[in-house]
């Protein structure tokens, strides 16, 4: 598995810190973190990972709103949905606004390094 | 001495002689006057009726006599065997029955006895009427037939008294249950009153005939304002169950009732401040000598309604404000046990997998309980479209056959012949039956095996999954769909599981407009069935395939349709009143015969429909296109 530069954006400090763990231990990937969408865009202008792992369920600025914000900036990464709400027409609805996926939230951390990499190939179809 | 012999009817005597009340001294005074009369007519010191009971002869009304005496040295024991005759004793030391009787030997030293059987109705021998003299005397003739008149008048007597005092008897007891019956009459009166429970009753065409305090209270109007003034469907309002024409709402309540069933449902009832509000009612036809009518009970479930509601909200908040600290405590647990953040000792290991465990059913949990609550607000939009079943089934059995293998149990499913489509939401098809799947499993003994079955039935698709489990009691099958309704199974063996997922299988299909159920002998297994609507897209071919189907099965129906048409207008001809229902009849089959291409049959309908309609009928016309309608049949 390559090793990449993620950033994950969550507001829970517990989700963060796990999945920071998670990607960085078991996927060897580096990791940046972000609590709401104003910091991810932040961190975006500062550096462009290769993926933005994107919370839906945010506070003031949700995941959607932060993902069109995204796209209006000049970089074209690719952005994953970690979110509870899977269901089809919702992840329909994030395809939809230019997702490149979703994984579903608990996700298992095992799995999850694994989940990213197969939607980056494009080895798992949403 | 020779002791008195028993009578034939010995069994049948005694329990008349308990009957007649004579024994208890329940009998007329007057019996008095019967003794002294043959007293006076003997001119004997001693006179007596003389009972004859299993052991003693007792004395009523005697003179000159004590109570009674052993029946083994009785006089009045020999005279009942032969009820109808008189004994008579005129000395009894010559008598080789008494002569050394103790009463003749000793007090009260008896020489002459005359007796004469107290015969009651039917021929039993009751005892005497008797006169003893320490003399020995020979009676006179009249004497003996004034005796015999006594006696008889004495067995009237018993017999009068008898019917008296059972005739007394039963109007005792039918004042008691007249009495009973008032007492009874008041007290459901009372309960009727004084409960908490709504009960309205009308008459055989919905007229209120009774409103009780609790219905009062219900619909905020006082009985008087009800009572004969208003109609049990113009209690209830006006919705989607519930038509506006008043008829209607009459049919849509009385309609479902048959016999003596009762028939349940919800609706809305007005209530007198003009508001509108959730109920539940339960109507019985009643059919008795107090009722002929109906009998409604009615319930307040707006507030159970409301409280249902914030349940849910509740149970969803909580749910899911708990999915974020368990995502992390899995993540955690995940991460501890993969051994990146360093090696765990054999028992670190172990208790971590099985914190691991506990957090993914907890998760479990959460998840259904969301899904129940989305389902059971409607906050589950179905993403319904035509699925082929087979690929629904594929999926399922995909999702459970790591389980299937762990448990040793044989995964199997039985396609029907043509490809069947259903008009569902996929993903929650899938969750359905991956419920039902894992149940089996789960309940399955090792080397068991699970079959799931589909096809069409009834005009829906049914989904069937069959174990070998234990089996299931009627009473576990009414319950298990309920949420958390965790039953013993019959094999004793409990089983991992939040006991939901049937509650959540049973709200998932009814959202499609679909049923579900059980069928299950115990120690034999279990059925799960869910029925679900057939899509009614079809590919061409297979629509050609259907239309041939139906058309066949119209074509089967025709003659039995066709011959109801001819009753019909036939009636009509004679009967204006059945004139519509032949119009009816006739319009029916136009329709229908039109749509499968039965062009001659739709043809002739329509004309007997058209002529039927006219303000008056020609019969040879009629007649015409009865003949033409019945020929045909032939295409």
């Amino acid at each position: 598995m390559p090793s990449r530069d993620i950033l994950l954006v969550d507001d829970e400090p517990d989700i963060r810190r796990i999945g920071q763990l998670t990607l960085e231990r078991l996927g060897g990937h580096r990791v940046r973190l972000a609590a709401s969408g104003p910091e991810a865009l932040d961190a975006l202008r500062t550096a462009v990972p290769e993926v933005v792992l994107l919370d839906v369920m945010l506070p003031g600025m949700d995941g959607p709103t932060t993902l069109q914000a995204i796209r209006k900036l000049p970089c074209a990464v690719p952005v994953i949905f970690v979110t509870a709400k899977v269901q089809r027409h919702e992840v329909e609805q994030y395809l939809a606004a230019g997702a490149l996926g979703v994984i579903k939230k608990p996700f298992d951390p095992l799995g999850l390094p694994g989940e990213v990499e197969a939607l980056l190939t494009g080895s798992k179809r949403p | 001495m020779i002791a008195p012999p028993i009578p034939s009817n010995e069994v049948a005597r005694l329990a008349a002689l308990e009957a007649s009340g004579l024994k208890s001294r329940l009998i007329d005074p007057a019996l008095d006057e019967e003794v002294q009369l043959a007293a006076l007519l003997f001119d004997v010191p001693m006179a007596t009726v003389s009972l004859v009971d299993a052991d003693r002869q007792l004395f009523r009304s005697a003179i000159g006599l004590s109570n009674g005496t052993p029946r083994a040295i009785s006089f009045c024991g020999h005279a009942i065997i032969q009820p109808d005759r008189t004994l008579v004793v005129g000395d009894a030391h010559e008598d080789e029955r008494f002569h050394d009787n103790p009463l003749v030997t000793g007090n009260p030293n008896i020489r002459f006895y005359a007796g004469h059987p107290i015969v009651d109705r039917s021929g039993h021998a009751l005892g005497t009427l008797c006169v003893l003299d320490r003399q020995p005397r020979q009676p006179t003739p009249q004497q003996l037939g004034a005796l015999a008149m006594l006696a008889r008048r004495i067995g009237e007597r018993v017999q009068l008294d008898g019917e008296r005092r059972s005739a007394e008897s039963r109007e005792v007891e039918v004042r008691r249950a007249l009495t009973d019956l008032a007492q009874r009459n008041d007290m459901a009166r009372a309960i009727e009153a004084g409960t908490q429970v709504a009960i309205v009753s009308t008459d055989a065409e919905g007229l209120l005939r009774t409103v009780n305090a609790a219905a009062e209270r219900l619909l905020g109007s006082p009985a008087a304002a009800l009572v004969g003034k208003r109609r049990l469907e113009q209690l209830f309002a006006v919705s989607e169950r519930m038509p506006a024409d008043e008829e209607e709402r009459w049919r849509v309540l009385t309609g479902p009732l048959q016999g003596t069933t009762t028939h349940r449902g919800e609706a809305h009832l007005h209530h007198a401040t003009g508001q509108q509000f959730a109920a539940r009612y339960s109507l019985s036809r009643v059919s008795s000598a107090v009722l002929d009518g109906y009998v409604a009970v009615l319930e307040d479930i707006e507030g159970q309604q409301a409280l249902e509601r914030y349940k849910d909200e509740l149970l969803g908040t909580v749910s899911h404000e708990l999915r974020t600290p368990l995502t992390t405590i899995r993540g955690s647990l995940g991460l501890l046990e993969s051994g990146v953040l360093g090696p765990l000792s054999g028992e670190s290991l172990e208790v971590v997998a099985l914190a691991r465990q506990g957090s993914e059913r907890l998760i479990r949990l959460v998840d259904d309980l969301l899904d129940l609550e989305k389902v059971g607000n409607g906050r589950m939009p179905l993403d319904r479209r035509s699925c082929e079943a087979g690929q629904l089934v594929e999926q399922a059995l995909q999702a459970v056959r790591g389980a299937a293998e762990h448990a040793g149990v044989e995964l199997v499913s039985e396609p029907p012949a043509a490809t069947l489509k259903v008009d569902v939401d996929p993903d929650r098809i899938v969750q359905v039956l991956t419920n039902l799947l894992g149940n089996a499993v789960k309940f399955s003994p090792r080397g068991g095996r699970v079959l799931l079955r589909f096809g069409r039935q009834g005009g829906r698709v049914r989904f069937a999954v069959v174990d070998q489990g234990p089996g299931l009691t009627d009473a576990q099958q009414a319950q298990l769909f309920r949420r958390f309704a965790r039953v013993e199974p019959l094999d004793g063996r409990p089983r991992p599981g939040t006991g939901l997922g049937l509650a959540i299988v049973r709200a998932l299909t009814e959202q499609h407009g679909g049923l579900s159920g059980v069928e299950s002998v115990r120690g034999a297994g279990s059925t799960f069935w869910v029925d679900l609507p057939e899509s009614p897209m079809r590919d061409p071919a297979e629509t050609q395939q259907l239309i041939a189907a139906l058309r066949a099965e119209f074509a089967a129906d025709l003659p039995r349709r066709v011959e109801e048409v001819l009753a019909e207008s036939r009636r009509a001809l004679t009967d204006p009143e059945a004139r519509q229902a032949a119009v009816r009849a006739a319009h029916r089959l136009h329709g229908t015969a039109g749509t499968y291409g039965f062009a001659r049959v739709s043809t002739a309908c329509a004309a007997i429909e058209e002529l039927l309609g006219r303000p008056t009928v020609e019969e040879t016309a009629l007649q015409e296109l009865l003949t033409r309608l019945e020929g045909s049949l032939a295409d």
